[in-house]
């Protein structure tokens, strides 16, 4: 989406993380298993 | 002024934003783009008041300091906040600690837990595919072991805390034991409460047979279907011919001609070798024009693999950025995050590894044997109705995805592209270089390759900007 308000462009999806997104499948149609939970990516804070 | 909610999380004007660590920049048809690989939101166009504000962070600058020193800002400070707190969420920039902490507690809180079930319901196939790593045999899962995997994966997944189990019914080829899964669909979805854990079935099939019933079944919703297929006509027929020999393009085509008619868009999945490499484009096109979603995994040998399917990183850069740059000339209205997944990532999640195995998810072959992925199905790691399914997982020794994490892996835990490939795939390392802890063969392609699907991405941003709709 375009925000106008702050110039701010971005896909507005749902994160493709399938199991919480009704309209996309992607890793249950996938032959891998679901990546990794994100909250074991290191963060800079 | 940070409004109040920002507040809350000590934002004051003294605040300095900061980016974050990894964030990478570009230019697209001359807009700024940011992406943060540690990011939940891909890629994002910075322009307007955001991109002021975006300056103003790089140069170190206060919110007191942004206040004063942007024309916009000092009329209508409300404007500044909102556009921080946008950016914020946006992981563009990072305001407080306490701020970043929030918005991962709040992605968290977002997800649902999914275990993953691999089901080997036969290791026969009516395809001849050189590249398959699953060893033929004449063997068929029968029906009370596949009813006995869906009850077991539910119990152990309701004990460990997942809330479904997505079932992904494989082979060989599955639909030669379409009557016993056909049995079990029925069967399962008439007992729809297991152990209160929801179970969700996917078909992964060459869609060479696709049987009525599961057509009406995926048509009804009740199934996903997954196809294997590797480019247009001569593109997958070299490396996917029929058993009885031929190609097995034509009958394919006509079964997704047969499902777009009933409604069900099935997700292809394309396996590039040095072989098919060059059809991509062609592959790509055939997808876009269909509204198909479709993967590009990459060729994992096996020790039967033939030389000639060897991928070379040099060349497959090179059809893979020709492909993508078809994609650009020609950009899609749905959403690239929707429409295409490169390998495992995708430009939204970041991960520590390539994918879940040893911690959500299990392959179970023909006679009940439990192992951590198909493409390891000769190491047993337990037996279903012996083991817990998912304790025998976690417990393994094969692989430990702790110590697999792309941070500890060197050479990777210093590139700056590690949270979007996780590493790639831990068991295609561990044949190739007898460990884990090495970069996958395939890391000079994703270094070569993933700047121009992040230009992609930004591509199709600028493409919403001037108009074109955004369809997901």
């Amino acid at each position: 989406m375009f925000d106008q308000e702050t110039g701010l462009v971005f896909d507005t999806g749902e994160q493709a993380v399938t199991s919480q997104c009704d309209e996309c499948s992607e890793c249950d149609d996938c032959d891998c298993v679901d990546c990794t939970d994100d909250d074991d990516v290191d963060t800079d804070d | 002024m940070p409004s109040t909610d920002l507040e809350n999380y000590g934002v004051s004007k003294s605040t300095r934003p900061s980016i974050p660590g990894l964030a990478m920049f570009g230019q697209s048809e001359g807009l700024t783009y940011e992406f943060n690989p540690r990011g939940h939101h891909g890629v994002v166009l910075i322009t307007g008041k955001s991109k002021d504000v975006m300056d103003a962070c790089q140069q170190g600058k206060s919110i007191c300091e942004m206040l004063n020193g942007i024309p916009w800002a000092q009329e209508k400070p409300e404007a500044l906040s909102a556009t921080l707190k946008q950016m914020a969420d946006l992981e563009l920039i990072k305001l407080t600690s306490s701020y970043s902490r929030h918005l991962r507690q709040e992605l968290k809180k977002a997800k649902k837990k999914t275990f993953y079930v691999w089901l080997q319901s036969t290791d026969s196939c009516n395809l001849d595919c050189s590249y398959c790593y699953i060893e033929k045999t004449p063997m068929f899962m029968q029906y009370g072991l596949a009813s006995q995997v869906i009850f077991e994966a539910g119990k152990s997944a309701a004990k460990h805390g997942f809330d479904e189990v997505v079932v992904k019914l494989a082979g060989g080829e599955p639909t030669l034991s379409w009557k016993m899964l056909n049995k079990l669909l029925q069967q399962t979805m008439a007992n729809a409460a297991h152990q209160g854990v929801a179970v969700r079935f996917n078909v992964i099939t060459n869609g060479v047979i696709l049987p009525q019933e599961m057509l009406d079944l995926a048509s009804e919703g009740q199934i996903s279907i997954s196809l294997s297929l590797d480019g247009v006509g001569h593109w997958h027929d070299i490396q996917r011919p029929l058993k009885s020999g031929g190609g097995s393009f034509g009958l394919i085509d006509a079964n997704i001609d047969r499902l777009l008619a009933k409604g069900v868009k099935s997700y292809i999945l394309t396996t590039v070798t040095q072989l098919n490499s060059p059809g991509l484009s062609e592959l790509a096109e055939y997808c876009i024009i269909r509204d198909l979603g479709f993967r590009f995994s990459f060729y994992r040998e096996v020790a039967s693999s033939p030389k000639e399917l060897e991928n070379e990183n040099i060349s497959l850069s090179r059809h893979l950025e020709e492909c993508y740059g078809w994609i650009r000339d020609y950009m899609p209205d749905k959403s690239l995050y929707k429409l295409h997944r490169f390998g495992d990532m995708n430009l939204k999640v970041p991960k520590a590894r390539s994918c879940g195995i040893a911690s959500k998810g299990a392959t179970v072959d023909t006679q009940g044997m439990i192992s951590i992925c198909q493409y390891e199905m000769s190491k047993p790691v337990g037996k279903v109705g012996d083991v817990d399914m998912i304790e025998a997982v976690l417990n393994q020794t094969l692989y430990d995805p702790v110590a697999g994490r792309v941070d500890n892996i060197p050479v990777c835990r210093d590139c700056e592209w590690r949270y979007v490939c996780g590493g790639g795939c831990p068991m295609l390392t561990n044949r190739f270089f007898g460990t884990y802890l090495h970069p996958s063969p395939y890391c000079q392609m994703y270094k070569t390759v993933l700047p121009t699907l992040v230009e992609l991405h930004a591509a199709q941003l600028v493409h919403y900007m001037k108009g074109g709709e955004e369809s997901v």
